[in-house]
Protein backbone atom coordinates (compact mmCIF):
# COMPACT_ATOMS: atom_id res chain seq x y z
CA UNK A 1 0.00 0.00 0.00
CA UNK A 2 1.26 3.09 -1.13
CA UNK A 3 -0.16 5.33 1.54
CA UNK A 4 -0.76 5.00 4.91
CA UNK A 5 -3.91 3.62 5.82
CA UNK A 6 -5.01 6.63 8.26
CA UNK A 7 -4.32 8.96 5.27
CA UNK A 8 -6.39 6.86 3.04
CA UNK A 9 -9.15 6.34 5.46
CA UNK A 10 -9.05 10.12 6.01
CA UNK A 11 -8.97 11.35 2.32
CA UNK A 12 -12.44 8.86 1.97
CA UNK A 13 -13.68 10.55 4.58
CA UNK A 14 -13.48 14.12 2.49
CA UNK A 15 -14.84 12.26 -0.27
CA UNK A 16 -17.85 11.16 1.59
CA UNK A 17 -18.55 15.04 2.96
CA UNK A 18 -18.73 15.99 -0.23
CA UNK A 19 -20.81 13.36 -1.52
CA UNK A 20 -23.06 14.51 0.95
CA UNK A 21 -22.66 18.08 0.41
CA UNK A 22 -23.56 17.46 -3.41
CA UNK A 23 -26.64 15.06 -2.60
CA UNK A 24 -29.07 17.85 -2.28
CA UNK A 25 -28.68 18.50 -5.81
CA UNK A 26 -28.78 15.62 -7.19
CA UNK A 27 -32.16 14.97 -5.24
CA UNK A 28 -33.24 18.14 -6.68
CA UNK A 29 -32.59 17.01 -10.39
CA UNK A 30 -34.28 14.02 -9.49
CA UNK A 31 -37.12 15.94 -8.90
CA UNK A 32 -37.40 17.92 -11.76
CA UNK A 33 -37.01 14.65 -13.73
CA UNK A 34 -39.82 12.76 -11.12
CA UNK A 35 -42.21 15.71 -11.97
CA UNK A 36 -41.57 15.99 -15.60
CA UNK A 37 -42.62 12.19 -15.87
CA UNK A 38 -45.70 12.60 -13.54
CA UNK A 39 -46.96 15.73 -15.38
CA UNK A 40 -46.40 13.67 -18.66
CA UNK A 41 -47.54 10.26 -17.39
CA UNK A 42 -44.84 9.00 -19.32
CA UNK A 43 -41.72 10.01 -21.08
CA UNK A 44 -38.72 7.07 -22.39
CA UNK A 45 -36.08 9.88 -22.12
CA UNK A 46 -36.90 11.42 -18.81
CA UNK A 47 -37.44 7.76 -17.32
CA UNK A 48 -33.76 6.94 -18.92
CA UNK A 49 -32.61 9.47 -16.91
CA UNK A 50 -34.18 9.06 -13.64
CA UNK A 51 -33.35 5.75 -13.65
CA UNK A 52 -29.42 6.49 -14.68
CA UNK A 53 -29.78 8.99 -11.93
CA UNK A 54 -30.91 6.42 -9.41
CA UNK A 55 -28.51 3.56 -10.53
CA UNK A 56 -25.57 5.86 -9.74
CA UNK A 57 -26.77 7.20 -6.43
CA UNK A 58 -27.39 3.77 -5.47
CA UNK A 59 -24.13 2.19 -6.85
CA UNK A 60 -21.98 5.63 -5.00
CA UNK A 61 -23.85 5.21 -1.95
CA UNK A 62 -23.01 1.79 -1.12
CA UNK A 63 -19.37 2.30 -2.43
CA UNK A 64 -19.40 4.82 0.58
CA UNK A 65 -21.21 2.46 2.96
CA UNK A 66 -23.86 4.54 2.99
CA UNK A 67 -25.92 1.15 2.84
CA UNK A 68 -29.76 2.34 4.05
CA UNK A 69 -29.41 5.56 1.68
CA UNK A 70 -28.49 3.25 -1.59
CA UNK A 71 -31.42 0.77 -0.22
CA UNK A 72 -33.85 3.62 -0.92
CA UNK A 73 -32.30 4.43 -4.23
CA UNK A 74 -32.18 0.73 -5.42
CA UNK A 75 -35.70 0.63 -4.34
CA UNK A 76 -36.95 3.69 -6.57
CA UNK A 77 -34.43 2.24 -9.23
CA UNK A 78 -35.96 -0.85 -9.66
CA UNK A 79 -39.87 -0.21 -9.67
CA UNK A 80 -38.11 2.90 -12.70
CA UNK A 81 -36.13 -0.45 -14.80
CA UNK A 82 -39.81 -1.92 -14.10
CA UNK A 83 -41.82 0.54 -15.47
CA UNK A 84 -39.07 1.15 -18.89
CA UNK A 85 -39.61 -2.62 -19.32
CA UNK A 86 -43.22 -2.97 -18.51
CA UNK A 87 -45.53 0.39 -18.75
CA UNK A 88 -45.62 2.66 -21.42
CA UNK A 89 -48.32 5.09 -19.69
CA UNK A 90 -48.56 5.45 -15.98
CA UNK A 91 -51.80 4.65 -14.12
CA UNK A 92 -52.84 6.95 -11.41
CA UNK A 93 -51.48 3.77 -8.63
CA UNK A 94 -48.00 3.85 -10.69
CA UNK A 95 -47.72 7.59 -10.10
CA UNK A 96 -48.25 7.04 -6.40
CA UNK A 97 -46.09 4.92 -6.37
CA UNK A 98 -42.99 6.95 -7.85
CA UNK A 99 -44.03 9.68 -5.28
CA UNK A 100 -44.42 7.48 -2.21
CA UNK A 101 -40.69 6.09 -3.34
CA UNK A 102 -39.27 9.31 -4.04
CA UNK A 103 -40.87 10.65 -0.40
CA UNK A 104 -39.04 7.35 1.09
CA UNK A 105 -35.31 8.67 -1.33
CA UNK A 106 -36.09 12.11 0.48
CA UNK A 107 -36.53 11.20 3.91
CA UNK A 108 -33.66 8.78 3.70
CA UNK A 109 -31.42 11.43 2.11
CA UNK A 110 -32.53 14.23 4.96
CA UNK A 111 -31.73 12.18 7.86
CA UNK A 112 -28.14 10.72 6.55
CA UNK A 113 -27.34 14.35 5.99
CA UNK A 114 -28.46 15.30 9.51
CA UNK A 115 -26.26 12.90 10.77
CA UNK A 116 -23.11 12.92 8.97
CA UNK A 117 -22.76 16.54 8.44
CA UNK A 118 -23.41 17.03 12.72
CA UNK B 1 5.97 -16.93 -16.18
CA UNK B 2 7.35 -13.45 -14.84
CA UNK B 3 4.39 -10.82 -15.60
CA UNK B 4 4.47 -7.43 -16.90
CA UNK B 5 4.85 -4.47 -14.76
CA UNK B 6 1.43 -3.08 -13.98
CA UNK B 7 1.87 0.83 -13.93
CA UNK B 8 -0.46 2.08 -15.96
CA UNK B 9 -4.29 2.27 -15.84
CA UNK B 10 -6.96 4.24 -17.75
CA UNK B 11 -10.52 4.61 -16.16
CA UNK B 12 -13.55 5.64 -17.78
CA UNK B 13 -16.62 6.15 -15.48
CA UNK B 14 -18.87 9.10 -16.18
CA UNK B 15 -19.98 9.31 -12.48
CA UNK B 16 -17.77 12.26 -10.86
CA UNK B 17 -18.13 10.69 -7.34
CA UNK B 18 -17.33 7.08 -8.63
CA UNK B 19 -14.24 8.36 -10.41
CA UNK B 20 -13.07 10.09 -7.22
CA UNK B 21 -13.61 6.91 -4.94
CA UNK B 22 -11.59 4.94 -7.78
CA UNK B 23 -8.32 7.43 -8.04
CA UNK B 24 -8.34 7.10 -4.11
CA UNK B 25 -8.24 3.66 -4.58
CA UNK B 26 -6.08 3.11 -7.59
CA UNK B 27 -3.53 5.92 -6.89
CA UNK B 28 -3.00 6.42 -3.25
CA UNK B 29 -4.00 2.70 -2.16
CA UNK B 30 -2.31 0.70 -5.82
CA UNK B 31 0.33 3.46 -6.54
CA UNK B 32 -0.53 3.46 -9.52
CA UNK B 33 -0.60 5.73 -12.71
CA UNK B 34 -4.26 6.64 -13.69
CA UNK B 35 -6.07 8.29 -16.18
CA UNK B 36 -9.54 9.01 -15.99
CA UNK B 37 -11.87 9.86 -18.41
CA UNK B 38 -15.73 10.70 -18.23
CA UNK B 39 -16.42 9.60 -22.26
CA UNK B 40 -16.12 6.95 -24.20
CA UNK B 41 -14.94 9.24 -26.95
CA UNK B 42 -12.69 10.62 -24.83
CA UNK B 43 -10.78 7.30 -24.18
CA UNK B 44 -10.28 6.61 -27.53
CA UNK B 45 -8.56 9.78 -28.07
CA UNK B 46 -6.27 9.66 -25.12
CA UNK B 47 -4.76 5.67 -25.95
CA UNK B 48 -2.40 6.66 -28.21
CA UNK B 49 -0.37 9.34 -26.03
CA UNK B 50 -1.18 7.52 -22.90
CA UNK B 51 -0.85 4.38 -23.49
CA UNK B 52 -2.31 2.35 -20.96
CA UNK B 53 -1.34 -1.36 -19.92
CA UNK B 54 -4.92 -1.74 -18.73
CA UNK B 55 -8.15 -0.50 -19.13
CA UNK B 56 -10.93 -0.59 -16.74
CA UNK B 57 -15.12 0.39 -18.21
CA UNK B 58 -18.01 1.32 -17.09
CA UNK B 59 -20.83 -0.30 -18.63
CA UNK B 60 -23.72 2.31 -18.26
CA UNK B 61 -22.48 5.79 -19.76
CA UNK B 62 -24.18 8.32 -21.78
CA UNK B 63 -23.68 8.94 -25.50
CA UNK B 64 -20.79 5.67 -25.47
CA UNK B 65 -21.44 2.93 -23.49
CA UNK B 66 -18.82 0.76 -22.05
CA UNK B 67 -19.43 -2.06 -24.78
CA UNK B 68 -19.71 0.71 -27.60
CA UNK B 69 -16.00 2.18 -26.26
CA UNK B 70 -14.76 -1.24 -25.84
CA UNK B 71 -15.17 -1.97 -29.61
CA UNK B 72 -14.09 1.41 -30.44
CA UNK B 73 -10.61 0.33 -28.46
CA UNK B 74 -10.45 -2.75 -30.10
CA UNK B 75 -10.50 -1.12 -33.49
CA UNK B 76 -7.05 1.38 -32.33
CA UNK B 77 -3.77 0.06 -33.10
CA UNK B 78 -2.80 0.79 -29.14
CA UNK B 79 -5.22 -0.77 -27.72
CA UNK B 80 -6.03 -3.89 -29.34
CA UNK B 81 -5.16 -6.24 -27.39
CA UNK B 82 -4.52 -4.21 -24.07
CA UNK B 83 -6.41 -5.98 -21.15
CA UNK B 84 -9.81 -4.62 -20.16
CA UNK B 85 -11.95 -5.14 -17.32
CA UNK B 86 -15.65 -4.27 -17.20
CA UNK B 87 -16.61 -2.56 -13.61
CA UNK B 88 -20.09 -2.80 -13.84
CA UNK B 89 -23.51 -2.47 -11.06
CA UNK B 90 -25.29 -4.21 -13.98
CA UNK B 91 -25.30 -7.98 -12.89
CA UNK B 92 -27.41 -10.23 -15.37
CA UNK B 93 -26.20 -13.26 -16.34
CA UNK B 94 -26.82 -12.89 -19.66
CA UNK B 95 -24.93 -9.10 -19.60
CA UNK B 96 -22.18 -10.74 -17.70
CA UNK B 97 -21.55 -13.54 -20.71
CA UNK B 98 -21.87 -11.47 -23.21
CA UNK B 99 -18.66 -8.80 -22.06
CA UNK B 100 -16.54 -12.70 -21.41
CA UNK B 101 -17.58 -13.49 -25.01
CA UNK B 102 -15.84 -10.31 -26.18
CA UNK B 103 -12.81 -10.92 -24.78
CA UNK B 104 -13.20 -8.90 -21.30
CA UNK B 105 -10.37 -10.26 -18.66
CA UNK B 106 -12.48 -10.02 -16.03
CA UNK B 107 -16.03 -8.11 -14.80
CA UNK B 108 -15.76 -6.60 -11.15
CA UNK B 109 -18.96 -5.54 -9.69
CA UNK B 110 -20.08 -2.73 -8.13
CA UNK B 111 -20.20 -1.47 -5.36
CA UNK B 112 -16.28 -1.97 -4.87
CA UNK B 113 -14.27 -2.29 -1.75
CA UNK B 114 -12.22 1.08 -2.31
CA UNK B 115 -9.63 -0.40 0.23
CA UNK B 116 -9.28 -3.52 -2.13
CA UNK B 117 -9.97 -2.50 -5.56
CA UNK B 118 -6.66 -2.11 -6.39
CA UNK B 119 -5.47 -5.57 -4.80
CA UNK B 120 -8.07 -7.22 -6.84
CA UNK B 121 -6.93 -5.81 -10.14
CA UNK B 122 -3.52 -6.91 -9.21
CA UNK B 123 -4.58 -10.45 -8.59
CA UNK B 124 -6.66 -10.59 -12.07
CA UNK B 125 -3.36 -8.51 -13.77
CA UNK B 126 -1.10 -11.02 -12.10
CA UNK B 127 -3.83 -14.03 -12.71
CA UNK B 128 -3.12 -13.03 -16.93
CA UNK B 129 0.07 -14.08 -16.56
CA UNK B 130 0.43 -16.84 -14.62
CA UNK B 131 -2.11 -18.30 -17.27
CA UNK B 132 0.25 -17.98 -20.48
Amino acid sequence: MKDSSQAISKKLRILMTEFAQRLPLRIKGMEINLNALVAKFWDEGIARQLYSELHKLSGTGTSFGFQKLSAKSRKMEEYVAWLLENDKVLDKSQVKKLCSLFRELQRSVDHFRDSWMR
Amino acid sequence: MAGRLLHRILYVEDDPDIQEIARLSLVEVGGFSVRICSYGREAVELVPRFKPDLIILDVMMPDMDGISTFKALRELKDTKHTPIIFLTAKVQPDEVKQYYAMGALEVIYKPFDPLTLADSIKQIWNRLFDER
